[in-house]
C-alpha cells in the first residue's frame, strides 16, 4: 500500500493529478450523501418535522422508486457508445399498466404479473437495444421514438382508461414497513446488493464494464458486443418495467403516465453518482446516492411549495451544472 | 538568410514525452526535409510550426521575428501552412469548397462568390491534376487526388512556408514528379517547403538540406550545398546505434518449418484483385514488411476476424476457420496486439486486472461468478513474466509508459494459450529498452510453439527478430526476405519494387517459402 | 468535366428514396382522404403540415452543422405560451408578446449554442437539459392552459392572399428565402463544414464554437416562426403543445435524407421529410384507425424511417 502511494507520488505531475480526478468518482459520492444532510438540516430549519424519522422514511421509500427505474438507466450508460434510455418512463408506465390489469386487485396472478412485465420489457428494451447495435440509430433518438410506441402499447391495451389495482400482497410492498423501515427500502437495499455483487463479482458484470469502455477493444477480445448492447438494453427495459410495477405497489392504482416523471430524474441521479455519460465508469451505489439526493432535494422544494415548473427548472439547471462539471467532450 | 529557425522545442502528453529537443532551420527559397522514423519526433514538430500542437517549451524565429503560434489561423496569417495527411478536407463538400475553405472570395455585400471560388480552385488544381472536376466531391476522389486537392489548397493561398507530411504516400512515380514540379515553381518564387518523407530518393532528388529526428530529438542536419548526398550517413543518423536488440540466428528456419500452423489461401486485401496466401510454420516468426499502408495491417485484421475476409481459406492447426468474429478468431487460439494500442487494445481507465484477465472473459473461460483471488493471481503471474512495471494490478493502465501498456496488450493474451500471434507495430511508441523485453517475450512464446506474424515499420525489428518477412505492396505479396538477405537496402529495394526486387517474381519468392 | 442534370441532381442529393416514398404517401393519402385535390383541403393539410415543416428546417440546420436540438419542442412551446400570457386585443399588446416571444425563443438558442458550441457540451444531452428549464419556465407561466389569443391570429392563418395564396404556403416561402439567404453567406459552407469534420473545420481556421451557436440561432429564426404558427392553429397557450416536435422533428430530418452524424443532407430533404410524416399523420387519421392506434403506430413508422434511412450510409460503410 505505501509503496503504491511512492510509486503514485514518483509519477510526474500530470500522472498523479489525472489520478486525482479518478478519485472523485468515490467523492461525488460522498459529497451527494453530503448534500442530503444538508438539505434535510435546511429543511427541519424551514418546516420542523422535515427531519424527523418518519419523513426521512417516507423520502428514502420515494428514492426507492426512483433508484430501481435509474438502475435501468444506469445500466444502459454504463454501457457507452452515448448510450442513454430516454424510455424508461413509458416502460415504467406500462409495466404498471400491465401489472395493474392484470391483477386485478387479486394476489393469485402475482407471479404471472411479473412474468408478463419481465419479458414484456426485455424484449421491447431488446428492440431498441437492436436498432441501436445493429442500425446505428443513435440511442436518444431510437429510446425517444420507442417510447411514443410504448406510449402507444398502453393506450391501446388499456383502451385509454386503466383498470385494475395492486394486489393485497403488491401493496404491502408498496406502502408496508418491517421494524419501521419501509419494506421498498429494505428491497431496494438487496437490490443494491444483488447489482454490486453483480457488476464486480461476475463475468457480464465485469464485461459490461469493458463494453463501456472501448467497444472496439472488447470486440477484438472476442465479445459480440451487438448482441451484448441489445440485450443490456433488454435489462433495462425489463427493470424499468419492474420499476413501474414497484410504482404500482406504491399508489396502488395505475395511470398512463405513472412513469413519464422518472425520465429526466433517472440521468441526472445517474450523473449524480459518478456514472460517466461516456460510459464504463462508476458503480450502483452513486446512483443510489443521486436517487437519495434528488429525492430530498424535489422533497424540499415541494415543502418549500415550488411547483412542477419550478421543479423542472431546478432539475435542468442541475443537469446542465452537472454536465459543466465533468462531461465535457474532449478536444478532437 | 533563416525564413524559420525553431530551437528547442519540447512537448509532454501526460507524461510521455512526444519531442525533447526539436531544432530546425529553414533557409528562404529552399526545401528542408525532415526526416526520421515513425514516433521520432518529427510529426509533433511540424505541428508545432503550424500551429496545431502548442509547445511547452522552446524558441521559434519567422521572418527575423521572435513568434508565438498558438493555433492553425495563427500560422496561416504569418505565412505558414501545412498539408496533413488527411486531416483538412472534408469529405461531402467539392474539391473547389474545400480548396478555398476558410478563406472564400465574397462580394462586397459578403455574399459568397461561387464563381470566383470556382476559377481560383481550377487554377491551382491545375497544375496536378488537368482532368479533375473542382465540382467533385471530395469522398468520391482518389487519395492521390485528395492528396493534390489538399496540397492545391495550401498553394492557393501563396504561403511562405509550406510544410508538407508525407505528401507522397499515396502518389504513383508520375504523380510525384508533378509535385516536384510544383515545389520547384514554389522555390523559384521563394517560398520555403518543409518536406517530410520516408523515401530517401525522394528527398535526395527535392531537398536542398534535411533534418533528421530520432526519439524526440534533433540528432542531425545535412547541408546538400556543401555536403554529399550520402545516403548511408542519413540512413544510420535515422536509426541510430542504440537498438541493441540481438539478431536472431538464422538457422532456425529449419527446424521450425516441421509443422505447419496457419494456412492463409484467396485472401483478398482492399482493392488489390491478386489475393495473398501464406503459411506460418509452428514457432515461426514472419514478419510483413514494405512502405506503411501497403495491406500489412488489413491482413491482420482480417486474420483476427474484425473485418471481413470474404472468401479467404483459412486453416489453423489443420482445421478450417470461419472467421465471421473476432470471438471466432480467439477462441481458435489467433490473437491479435493491435496497431493501435489505445483506440483497439486497452480499456484506458480501467485497472491492469480487468485488462489482463478480459479475453478470458470474452470467451467465458471463466464461470459466472468471478474468483477475484484466482484472476488476480493469474494476472500477477503475466505481470511477472513481462516484468510489467509496477507491479500492481489495481494501477490504471493509462498511467503506464507506452512499453508498458503494449505489454498489458500482449500479456492478456497469455491465459489463453495463443497459437497464432498477430503483431500490428507492436514497438510504436515504445522506448528501447520495454521494446527489447517485448521481443523477448515474442521470441519466447515463439519457442514454446507460438507462430507469430507481425507487422513492423521498422526494417531493423523486423530483421531482429523474424525467421522471414513478406514484402507488401499494394496488398500483394510482392517478395520474400530470408535472414541470408537481411539488409536495409535489400528492404527498402524489395518495398520500393525497384531493380534489384523486379527481378524476383512474386512466384519465386512463393516458391522459396515453401 | 461532367454537367449534372434535373434527375441526375437529385440522384446525387440523394434526395431520390425520399422523392419516391414522397409519392407514394401523397398517392395512400389522395386515395384515402376525400376531396384530397380540392382546394380546400389542400389549404387545411398544409396549414396542419407548416409548424412541422418549419421546425424541421430549424432542427436540419442544427444537424448539419453536427449538433442535434432535443429541446426545440419546448422553446416552441415557450413561444407559445409567452405570447399567450401577454397578448391582448391591443396592437401594442400583440407586438409586445410577439417580442417577448422572439426574446424567450433566441435565449434558448443561445443558452444551446453557447453550452453545445463553447462549453463543448454532449449537444444531446445539453439540449435535453435546456428542454427542461424551458418545459419548467413553461409551466410557471402557465400552469394550466388558457391564455388570450387574439382570433386575427388564426384568421390571418387560415386566410388565403388573393384567393390562390394560402398564408401557410407564405410561411413556409418566407422560411425558405431565410435560409436561401443563409446559403449566400460563408456561415452556410461552414455548418457543412463543421458537421462534416469538425477538426478538419477547425484546422481550416473556423472557429468551430462560433459556427455551432450561429447554427442555432439561424434554428432561433425557425422556431419563432413556428411557434408564431403553432398559436395561430390551436388559439390557446399549453405547456404541453410542442412536446411531440422534437422527436418528429428528428424523424423528419432523419427521413429527408439527413446524416445524424451532420454535415451531409440538405434542408430541403427537412422539408420533403416533414410532409411526410405530416401525410403520414393524415393516413391514419383517415384509415379510420381507433384514436388509441395513432400513437402507436406513428411511432412505428418513425422507428422503422429511422432505420431504413440509415441502412444506406451502413452498407456503403461496409464496403469502405
Amino acid at each position: 500500500m505505501s509503496m503504491t502511494n511512492a510509486q503514485t507520488r514518483d509519477m510526474n505531475g500530470p500522472g498523479a493529478a489525472l489520478r486525482g480526478i479518478r478519485q472523485i468518482g468515490s467523492r461525488k459520492v460522498l459529497v451527494a450523501y453530503l448534500l442530503v444532510i444538508l438539505i434535510f438540516i435546511a429543511g427541519q430549519v424551514v418546516s420542523p418535522g422535515f427531519a424527523a424519522f418518519s419523513n426521512i422514511m417516507n423520502v428514502l421509500n420515494i428514492s426507492a422508486l426512483l433508484g430501481l427505474i435509474a438502475l435501468a438507466q444506469m445500466l444502459v450508460v454504463l454501457s457507452g457508445g452515448e448510450g442513454i434510455d430516454l424510455s424508461v418512463g413509458a416502460m415504467a408506465s406500462l409495466g404498471a399498466v400491465l401489472a395493474s390489469q392484470m391483477l386485478n386487485g387479486a394476489d393469485g396472478n402475482l407471479l404471472p404479473a411479473i412474468a408478463v412485465v419481465l419479458l414484456a420489457g426485455f424484449a421491447i428494451g431488446a428492440v431498441s437495444g437492436a436498432g441501436i447495435a445493429y442500425f446505428k440509430v443513435p440511442p436518444l433518438v431510437m429510446t425517444l421514438a420507442m417510447a411514443s410506441v410504448i406510449q402507444g402499447v398502453a393506450l391501446v391495451y388499456t383502451n385509454g382508461q386503466p383498470k385494475g389495482m395492486a394486489s393485497p400482497l403488491l401493496k404491502e410492498l408498496g406502502v408496508g414497513r418491517t421494524a419501521g423501515i419501509p419494506n421498498l427500502v429494505l428491497l431496494w437495499i438487496a437490490v443494491a446488493i444483488v447489482v454490486a455483487v453483480f457488476l464486480t463479482r461476475t463475468r457480464p458484470g465485469q464485461a459490461l464494464y469493458g463494453l463501456g469502455t472501448n467497444r472496439l477493444t472488447t470486440e477484438l477480445s472476442g465479445v459480440r458486443t451487438k448482441v451484448f448492447t441489445t440485450a443490456v438494453y433488454g435489462a433495462s427495459g425489463a427493470i424499468s418495467a419492474i420499476g413501474g410495477m414497484m410504482l404500482l405497489s406504491y399508489t396502488g392504482t395505475a395511470f398512463l403516465d405513472i412513469g413519464s416523471s422518472y425520465m429526466l430524474p433517472t440521468i441526472i441521479a445517474v450523473v449524480i453518482g459518478g456514472i460517466s455519460l461516456a460510459g464504463g465508469l462508476g458503480s450502483y451505489n452513486g446512483t443510489v446516492a443521486g436517487a437519495i439526493l434528488l429525492t430530498s432535494l424535489s422533497s424540499i422544494l415541494v415543502t418549500l411549495r415550488m411547483g412542477e415548473g419550478g421543479r423542472q427548472i431546478v432539475y435542468g439547471v442541475i443537469l446542465l451544472l452537472l454536465l459543466a462539471v465533468y462531461g465535457r467532450q474532449k478536444v478532437k | 538568410m533563416h525564413l524559420l529557425r525553431a530551437t528547442s522545442l519540447r512537448k509532454t502528453y501526460g507524461g510521455i514525452t512526444a519531442l525533447k529537443d526539436g531544432n530546425l532551420e529553414c533557409k528562404r527559397g529552399k526545401v528542408c526535409g525532415l526526416l526520421g522514423a515513425n514516433g521520432s519526433g518529427k510529426s509533433t514538430f511540424s505541428k508545432m510550426i503550424s500551429g496545431v500542437v502548442t509547445p511547452d517549451d522552446g524558441d521559434i524565429w519567422f521572418d527575423g521575428a521572435h513568434v508565438r503560434i498558438s493555433s492553425p489561423q495563427e500560422a496561416k496569417k504569418h505565412g505558414i501552412i501545412m498539408v496533413h495527411q488527411h486531416l483538412s478536407l472534408i469529405p461531402e463538400l467539392t474539391c473547389w469548397e474545400n480548396m478555398t475553405l476558410g478563406f472564400e472570395p465574397v462580394s462586397g455585400m459578403g455574399f459568397l462568390n461561387n464563381a470566383q471560388s470556382r476559377e481560383l480552385a481550377r487554377t491551382y488544381l491545375s497544375k496536378f491534376a488537368p482532368g479533375l472536376s473542382v465540382d467533385r466531391k471530395v469522398k468520391d476522389l482518389s487519395l492521390a487526388q485528395k492528396q493534390f486537392v489538399e496540397i492545391a489548397k495550401a498553394v492557393a493561398q501563396k504561403p511562405k512556408l509550406l510544410i508538407l507530411d508525407e505528401p507522397t504516400a499515396p502518389l504513383e512515380q508520375s504523380e510525384v514528379e508533378k509535385l516536384f514540379a510544383v515545389i520547384r515553381e514554389l522555390k523559384a518564387e521563394g517560398t520555403s517547403v518543409i518536406f517530410i518523407s520516408h523515401r530517401l530518393w525522394e528527398i535526395k532528388t527535392i531537398c536542398d538540406h534535411v533534418v533528421v529526428f530520432r526519439n524526440g530529438e534533433t540528432v542531425g542536419a545535412i547541408d546538400f550545398a556543401t555536403e554529399e548526398k550520402d545516403e548511408d550517413a542519413i540512413v544510420s543518423m535515422i536509426s541510430g546505434k542504440d537498438l541493441q536488440l540481438v539478431k536472431h540466428k538464422a538457422q532456425t528456419g529449419g527446424a521450425a518449418r516441421k509443422e505447419r500452423q496457419l494456412e492463409v489461401e484467396a485472401l483478398a486485401l482492399r482493392q488489390s484483385r491478386t489475393p495473398v496466401r501464406f503459411e506460418l510454420g509452428k514457432g515461426e516468426v514472419v514478419g510483413l514488411g514494405g512502405l506503411q499502408g501497403q495491406g500489412q495491417e488489413q491482413l491482420l485484421l482480417a486474420l483476427s476476424g474484425l473485418h471481413p475476409s470474404g472468401s479467404a481459406r483459412i486453416t489453423l492447426g489443420g482445421k478450417r476457420l470461419k472467421l465471421r468474429h473476432p470471438r471466432d478468431a480467439v477462441r481458435a487460439g489467433m490473437v491479435l496486439v493491435p496497431g493501435d494500442r489505445h483506440k483497439e487494445g486497452l480499456f484506458l481507465q480501467h485497472d491492469m486486472l480487468l485488462n489482463l484477465i478480459y479475453p478470458q472473459l470474452a470467451v467465458r473461460k471463466t464461470g459466472f461468478f468471478l474468483s477475484r483471488r484466482r484472476l488476480k493471481a493469474e494476472a500477477e503471474q503475466i505481470i511477472g513474466r513481462l516484468n510489467i512495471v509496477p507491479a500492481d494490478t489495481g494501477k490504471v493502465v493509462q498511467f503506464l509508459s507506452g512499453g508498458n501498456q503494449q505489454k498489458v496488450v500482449v500479456g492478456k493474451w497469455l491465459p489463453l494459450a495463443p497459437k497464432v500471434l498477430l503483431l500490428s507495430d507492436p514497438a510504436k511508441g515504445v522506448d528501447v529498452g520495454a521494446k527489447k523485453e517485448l521481443y523477448d517475450t515474442v521470441k519466447q512464446l515463439a519457442e514454446q510453439g507460438t507462430s507469430v506474424l507481425l507487422y513492423a515499420s521498422d526494417y531493423e525489428e523486423l530483421m531482429a527478430i523474424c525467421d522471414r518477412v513478406l514484402i507488401l505492396f499494394e496488398g500483394q505479396i510482392v517478395d520474400q526476405l530470408m535472414p541470408s538477405d537481411y539488409s536495409e537496402e535489400r528492404f527498402v529495394a524489395a518495398s520500393l519494387r525497384s531493380e534489384t526486387a523486379a527481378d524476383r517474381s512474386p512466384i519465386e519468392a512463393w516458391g522459396e517459402a515453401k | 468535366m461532367i454537367r449534372t442534370h434535373g434527375l441526375e441532381n437529385i440522384r446525387q442529393s440523394g434526395l431520390l428514396p425520399i422523392c419516391a416514398i414522397f409519392i407514394v404517401v401523397v398517392a395512400v393519402n389522395a386515395w384515402l382522404q376525400p376531396g384530397f385535390f380540392s382546394f380546400d383541403v389542400f389549404q387545411s393539410n398544409l396549414a396542419s403540415f407548416t409548424p412541422l415543416v418549419l421546425a424541421s428546417m430549424a432542427q436540419a440546420v442544427v444537424v448539419l452543422a453536427g449538433g442535434i436540438d432535443m429541446s426545440i419542442g419546448m422553446s416552441i412551446t415557450l413561444g407559445t405560451v409567452v405570447m399567450a400570457a401577454t397578448m391582448g386585443d391591443s396592437p401594442g399588446s400583440i407586438a409586445l408578446g410577439i417580442a417577448l416571444s422572439i426574446a424567450a425563443i433566441v435565449a434558448v438558442g443561445a443558452l444551446n449554442g453557447w453550452t453545445v458550441g463553447y462549453l463543448r457540451l454532449p449537444a444531446i444531452i445539453s439540449t435535453f437539459a435546456v428542454s427542461a428549464i424551458c418545459y419548467g419556465a413553461s409551466l410557471l407561466i402557465m400552469p394550466q392552459p388558457g391564455g388570450y389569443v387574439p382570433s386575427v391570429f388564426y384568421e390571418t392563418y387560415q386566410s388565403t392572399i388573393l384567393y390562390v395564396l394560402p398564408v401557410s404556403l407564405v410561411v413556409i416561402a418566407a422560411a425558405l428565402l431565410v435560409w436561401g439567404y443563409v446559403q449566400k453567406r460563408k456561415i452556410y459552407r461552414y455548418i457543412y463544414a463543421v458537421g462534416g469534420d469538425e477538426s478538419a473545420a477547425y484546422a481550416n481556421g473556423i472557429s468551430t464554437r462560433k459556427v455551432k451557436l450561429a447554427a442555432f440561432l439561424i434554428a432561433c429564426v425557425l422556431i419563432a416562426l413556428t411557434s408564431l404558427v403553432v398559436i395561430s392553429q390551436t388559439s390557446t397557450g399549453d405547456a404541453n403543445i410542442g412536446r411531440s416536435y422534437t422527436l418528429n422533428t428528428i424523424a423528419a430530418v432523419v427521413i429527408g435524407g439527413i446524416s445524424l452524424q451532420g454535415g451531409k443532407g440538405s434542408v430541403f430533404g427537412a422539408v420533403l421529410g416533414a410532409f411526410i410524416i405530416g401525410f403520414i399523420s393524415n393516413i391514419i387519421f383517415f384509415a379510420n384507425l381507433s384514436s388509441f392506434y395513432q400513437d402507436l403506430i406513428k411511432g412505428l413508422i418513425i422507428i422503422l424511417a429511422l432505420t431504413l434511412s440509415l441502412l444506406p450510409a451502413l452498407r456503403k460503410k461496409a464496403f469502405a
